[in-house]
C-alpha cells in the first residue's frame, strides 16, 4: 500500500519531472517502431499508428527524417570506403596450404572408401564362391556326428556302470554291517558263557619250573568287551 | 554457431571468385568491427584462409557470403579480445560510453560512427550497407531477433546524438 506521503511525491513528479520522463519513454517507444519503420520491419497494423503519431507530432517527424537521413548517408559512407587490399599472395599461399590439407584429407576419403569396396566385393566374392573343401567338410561333418551317437552309447553304457558300481557297493555295506552285527552277537554269547562259570579254573602245576613261575591272570568280563576288539 | 538463414540453393563459388567477390565486404564488415584499416587487412586474409581450412565444414545451410562474414565476425571479436590494439571490453560493448560529444562542431557520419562501439557499428553495417533483415543479422550475430532490434535503435540513437 502507499503512504500518503509517497502518494504526494508521485504527484510532484507527475506535475514536474515525472511527466517528463514519461512523455520520453512514450517517444522512445515511437522511434524505436521509426527505427523499425525506415528498416522495413515494423508490422503494418503498427504501421498505422506510427503515421497517426507522425501526423500529430513535429518532434516524431523530425526524427524519422534524422533516421532516414542518417541510413542513406550510412549507406554512402560504407560504399566510399576505398582500401587498397593486400596483396592476396601471402593468402594465395595460405589457401593453397589449407586446400592442399583439404585436397589430402578428401584423398584419404577416396581411398578408405574405395579400400571398402574392395573388402567389400572380395567378402561377398569368398560368400558366394563355391568353396572345393565343402565335400570334405560334409565328410568330417557326418564323422564328427557318428563319433558323437557312439560317445553318446559309451557314455550311457558308463552311466549304467556308475549304477551297478553303487548298487554293488551299497550291498557290500549292508553285509559289512551284517557280520559286524554277527560278530558282535558272537563275542556277546562267548562272554556270557564265559561268566556263567563264575570262575576260571586255576591251572594244573606245570611241570616246567619256569612256566610254574609265571602268575595266573584273572580273565574278566571286561576283557571280553566286543568294541575294543571291532574296533581294532 | 549455429547458422539457420536461408536454404543456399545458388551454386557454390570456387575460391578465387569467392575472394574477388566478397573480399571488399568482408574487409568493411571486420572494418566495422575492428576499426583499423591495417587489422581490417589482415582479417581479409586469415578469413579465406580460415573458410578454405573449414570448407568442408561448411554445412550449405546458408549462403557462402554469410558463412564469411561469420567468419570474419569470429575471427573479429577474437582479436579484440586477445589484443589490447583497442580498449574496448566486449562485456560492456553495449554500453560503452566513453566518447565525449562536442555540440559545438560538425562532426562527419563516419567519425561519428567511429565514436560508436563495435557492435554498434557491426549492426549499422550489416543493416544498412548489406541490406540484411533483422532475423539474418540475428543469426549471424547469435542474438534474439529483439535484441538486434533494440540495439539497433540504440545504435541509431547514439549517432544521431552524436551528429545532432
Amino acid at each position: 500500500m502507499r503512504t500518503p506521503r509517497l502518494k504526494k511525491l508521485n504527484r510532484k513528479l507527475a506535475i514536474s519531472g515525472g511527466g517528463r520522463i514519461e512523455k520520453d519513454k512514450h517517444m522512445q517507444d515511437y522511434e524505436l517502431k521509426i527505427s523499425q519503420f525506415i528498416d522495413n520491419e515494423l508490422p503494418v497494423d503498427e504501421q498505422k499508428e506510427l503515421f497517426l503519431h507522425l501526423a500529430d507530432n513535429e518532434e516524431a517527424r523530425e526524427s524519422l527524417s534524422d533516421y532516414m537521413q542518417m541510413k542513406v548517408e550510412a549507406k554512402q559512407h560504407y560504399e566510399s570506403i576505398r582500401v587498397a587490399l593486400n596483396e592476396p599472395k601471402i593468402l594465395a599461399t595460405n589457401v593453397a596450404h589449407a586446400t592442399e590439407q583439404n585436397r589430402r584429407y578428401m584423398y584419404m576419403f577416396y581411398f578408405s572408401a574405395a579400400a571398402s569396396v574392395v573388402f567389400a566385393f572380395l567378402w561377398l566374392y569368398t560368400y558366394f564362391l563355391p568353396n572345393p573343401l565343402l565335400p570334405e567338410y560334409y565328410k568330417l561333418q557326418s564323422d564328427y556326428i557318428s563319433l558323437q551317437e557312439e560317445h553318446s552309447g559309451a557314455l550311457s553304457e558308463k552311466i549304467e556302470l556308475v549304477n551297478i558300481n553303487s548298487y554293488l557297493y551299497d550291498e557290500n555295506e549292508k553285509l559289512r554291517s551284517r557280520q559286524i552285527s554277527l560278530i558282535k552277537e558272537v563275542k556277546k554269547q562267548l562272554v556270557e558263557k564265559v561268566v556263567s562259570t563264575n570262575e576260571i579254573r586255576e591251572r594244573p602245576p606245570r611241570k616246567n619250573n619256569y612256566l610254574a613261575s609265571i602268575p595266573s591272570v584273572k580273565i574278566t568280563e571286561d576283557d571280553f568287551l566286543g568294541p575294543k576288539i571291532i574296533g581294532n | 554457431m549455429d547458422i539457420k538463414i536461408l536454404k543456399n540453393t545458388a551454386k557454390e563459388l570456387p575460391l578465387s571468385e569467392l575472394y574477388e567477390r566478397y573480399s571488399i565486404d568482408v574487409l568493411k564488415y571486420s572494418l566495422s568491427i575492428l576499426n583499423n584499416e591495417e587489422e581490417a587487412k589482415d582479417a581479409v586474409q586469415e578469413v579465406f584462409v580460415k573458410y578454405a581450412e573449414s570448407e568442408s565444414s561448411f554445412r550449405r545451410d546458408c549462403s557462402q557470403k554469410t558463412w564469411l562474414l561469420v567468419i570474419a565476425r569470429n575471427y573479429c571479436y577474437n582479436r579484440i579480445q586477445h589484443s589490447s590494439f583497442r580498449k574496448i571490453d566486449l562485456a560492456k560493448a553495449g554500453e560503452n560510453e566513453n566518447y565525449e560529444i562536442d555540440y559545438d562542431t560538425n562532426i562527419s557520419l563516419r567519425e561519428a560512427l567511429k565514436m560508436l562501439t563495435s557492435e554498434q557499428n557491426e549492426l549499422i553495417y550489416l543493416k544498412e550497407y548489406e541490406g540484411y533483415s533483422y532475423k539474418e543479422i540475428a543469426e549471424i550475430t547469435d542474438q534474439s531477433l529483439e535484441n538486434v532490434k533494440v540495439k539497433l535503435f540504440r545504435a541509431r540513437k547514439k549517432l544521431r546524438e552524436i551528429l545532432k
